[in-house]
């Protein structure tokens, strides 16, 4: 089957490899905000309902099971305490499947409440409910372990599509198609929360579904198909996580380059406009149903003494050493940029707690910084051509993202002197430095590039490995 | 495709299985194991002469040293004797001390307090009691409770303590350090607990066999492949930029 090509096959092979490896080897609720993605899967699981922010009579935050599985296999106590290991022994396991065996079907039902994540739109939670659902019949540590293969599945969703979304680029050339998919499905903190319960993982795959169909469209020009995929990905994103409200202005854009000459010739009939007009109709009650739309708002709003001015002597800040003149940001750290796109963003594990080596971390940027200068002159001599629309999609789509969550950061630090921003937020962007790898690799002669390429797989496949063994130190010996 | 890029990927994989065995060889621990209790919070203040007792603590490895976690509020802490108990019968097994002067705050880590009190073999619980053997207070450190019942924390000397309000977290270390990789067969082992049934220590030494061999060698065909393809349509030959 030309789509699917066996080099795209045993690059999953080998993305689902080192995912399960993080599924399994991480234990239950060491992920960030695990056990309140847990809980929100659980009640929309048993009870068909969304969890809510606020309180409901008779539910707390968590069920009775999943307190009993809290308390008994100790994987609270861990977070946040590097000195603390979740339980060791034998004995309380047994205990635990003892307990858990006679609770009765309550306890099941018993939560949702005042949950975190009760905000968040249910499109992911309902995608891990499957899971939990065809694993009902199972204790509950299963099920927790069910729904995290099931997410890494998505993974799989990501690095599919960055491999079609460079094939529309390069014209389907394999040796530029292999790495940006394997940067999407070996960086460590893509494939550690991909292998967690937590929408992040949907976030992955629902952006980089909508930036190859946006592509996709201003490669090959419009068709009703085309538009309605593209549609259809943006509606699957803005149901995982308000953040995707991010897309709407690249998603707009794509559609508007790729139907002007449409529009320009007046071919457009009425009748081919229905399907994507009830599709966006469709999509703006979805969001307003799901809740969405009020999360963004949240989001973007309050911070009263929020100005222009000052968002901008924020950023400057986040990335560059203060102005004399400036009021610093309170509890903004030094080297912010440094601290979230890299450290954040490439191998922070745990609740955050858990960090590669200081010297890693410069390596990874040393990394990054030689593929943006090598795709940025790539793109200038022309060696990796894309279309000015395609880059005006992809950019607006990075510059949206990183922008809102500074804003929403920067109101954040107004109100509560607190950070907000990590770098997993940052992960949907990754078939875009997917892209900007195979654009770098196009600046040396095609026989150098294999060479290049097996360079950049050994340094994956390092970080992955390096991170696996800095998990087992922290959790079990 | 090119031997070179071939010899590259395996060889720099193997080179990075290579080396991460020898840096689980080169991490050598003392963790024993701990009794589980976060520190959260102070939940005992220690005076002079005082004793506090965390009751009935499994003894899931053989240790020993004991580290009882601390707040001295970065000021000198007092010497600390530290007795082990036989949980049951209430005997003295094992007696240690820690000296004064060490500097400890909640959260910001630093050296422990440890105390060595020979070898406690695996198996069984032990009550922890620890008595303040200098002159200046200390904090036990721990999680607090909600209900004194779900306190094993007691403070006071003899038979007649009261719930101090929580549980102090305690440390368990061994004499010497041990290299991770020897450890790996038991950090499996601890893996396994509270998975599905059908996942064992078996499991993670399949996925560490797995990653080690067969994820280069996907890479590598995935490589060989996207090669191989971009040859048949005459891409390798081109050195300038895309049609």
């Amino acid at each position: 089957m030309d789509d699917v090509p066996t080099a795209l096959w045993s690059l999953l092979g080998a993305v689902l490899i080192a995912g399960l490896a993080w599924a399994l080897l991480v234990p239950p609720a060491e992920t960030p905000d695990e056990p309140v993605h847990v809980a929100y899967v659980q009640i929309l699981a048993e009870a068909g309902h969304k969890a809510s922010r606020g309180p409901r009579a008779g539910h707390d935050v968590f069920s009775t099971e999943q307190k009993l599985a809290r308390r008994l296999s100790n994987y609270e106590a861990p977070i946040y305490r590097p000195s603390v290991r979740p339980e060791w022994r034998a004995s309380a396991f047994a205990r635990w499947r003892e307990r858990q065996r006679h609770l009765p079907a309550g306890a099941r039902r018993d939560g949702g409440a005042t949950n975190s994540a009760g905000g968040n739109p249910p499109l992911y939670y309902a995608w891990e409910a499957l899971a939990y659902r065809i694993t009902a019949w199972t204790g509950l540590f299963t099920r927790w372990y069910a729904m995290r293969v099931w997410s890494l599945l998505l993974l799989g969703v990501a690095v599919v599509a960055t491999w079609l979304m460079v094939g529309e680029i390069t014209g389907g050339e394999r040796m530029a198609q292999l790495p940006a998919a394997a940067l999407v499905g070996l960086q460590p903190g893509g494939t550690a929360i991909s292998a967690a319960i937590n929408p992040d993982a949907g976030m992955i795959a629902a952006w980089a579904l909508v930036l190859w169909l946006g592509v996709r469209l201003l490669v090959r020009g419009p068709s009703v198909g085309g538009v309605l995929a593209l549609l259809a990905a943006t509606l699957v994103a803005l149901l995982i996580k308000a953040t995707s409200f991010g897309l709407l202005p690249a998603v707009a854009l794509a559609l508007a380059l790729s139907l002007w000459p449409v529009l320009r010739r007046g071919s457009l009939s009425v009748r081919r406009l229905a399907a994507p007009a009830a599709l966006v109709g469709a999509a703006v009650v979805a969001v307003v149903v799901s809740g969405a739309g009020d999360r963004l708002t949240r989001a973007l709003s309050g911070g009263g003494h929020a100005t222009p001015r000052g968002f901008l002597s924020y950023l400057w800040q986040a990335y560059l050493p203060n102005l004399p003149f400036q009021t610093p940001v309170r509890n903004l750290a030094a080297f912010w940029g440094y601290d979230v796109w890299i450290k954040s963003a490439w191998g922070n594990f745990g609740w955050a707690e858990l960090l590669l080596p200081a010297w890693a971390y410069v390596a990874i940027a040393v990394g990054c910084a030689i593929v943006v200068v090598g795709a940025v002159l790539a793109l200038a001599r022309r060696r990796f051509p894309v279309e000015a629309g395609v880059l005006a999609f992809l950019g607006t789509a990075a510059a949206v993202l990183v922008l809102g969550l500074h804003w929403a950061e920067y109101r954040q630090f107004l109100d509560l002197h607190l950070s907000l921003l990590q770098g997993r937020y940052l992960l949907p962007l990754l078939p875009i430095g997917g892209l900007a790898v195979a654009a770098a690799l196009a600046n040396l002669p095609r026989p150098r590039r294999p060479l290049a390429i097996s360079a950049l797989l050994v340094a994956l496949f390092a970080l992955q490995v390096f991170s696996l063994g800095i998990v087992i130190g922290r959790f079990y010996a | 495709m090119p031997r070179g890029a071939r010899a590259l990927l395996l060889g720099g994989a193997t080179l990075v299985v290579v080396a991460a065995i020898a840096a689980l060889a080169l991490d050598r621990r003392s963790l024993a194991f701990s009794n589980g209790v976060a520190p959260n919070q102070a939940v005992a203040t220690l005076g002079p002469g005082q004793r506090a007792c965390q009751r009935r603590v499994p003894v899931i490895e053989g240790f020993e040293r004991v580290a009882p976690t601390t707040d001295t509020g970065g000021r000198p802490g007092p010497a600390l004797e530290v007795a082990i108990l036989d949980h049951g019968s209430g005997r003295v097994v094992r007696v240690g001390r820690a000296a004064g002067g060490y500097r400890t705050r909640i959260n910001y880590p630093g050296a422990p307090t440890t105390a060595t009190v020979g070898r406690v073999r695996h198996g069984g619980a032990i009550d922890v009691c620890v008595r303040n053997a200098g002159s200046q207070p200390v904090q036990l450190v721990g999680t607090a409770v909600r209900r004194s019942s779900q306190s094993g924390l007691g403070l006071g000397g003899g038979g007649r303590q009261r719930p101090a309000g929580g549980n102090l977290e305690l440390t368990f270390l061994r004499a010497r350090p041990v290299p991770l990789l020897t450890e790996l067969p038991v950090a499996f082992r601890r893996a396994a607990l509270f998975h599905p049934p059908v996942v064992g220590a078996w499991t993670f030494w399949l996925l560490a066999a797995l990653i080690a061999v067969a994820v280069p060698l996907l890479l590598a065909r995935a490589l060989r492949l996207a090669w191989r393809a971009d040859r048949d349509e005459g891409r390798e030959t081109v050195t300038e930029s895309y049609p």
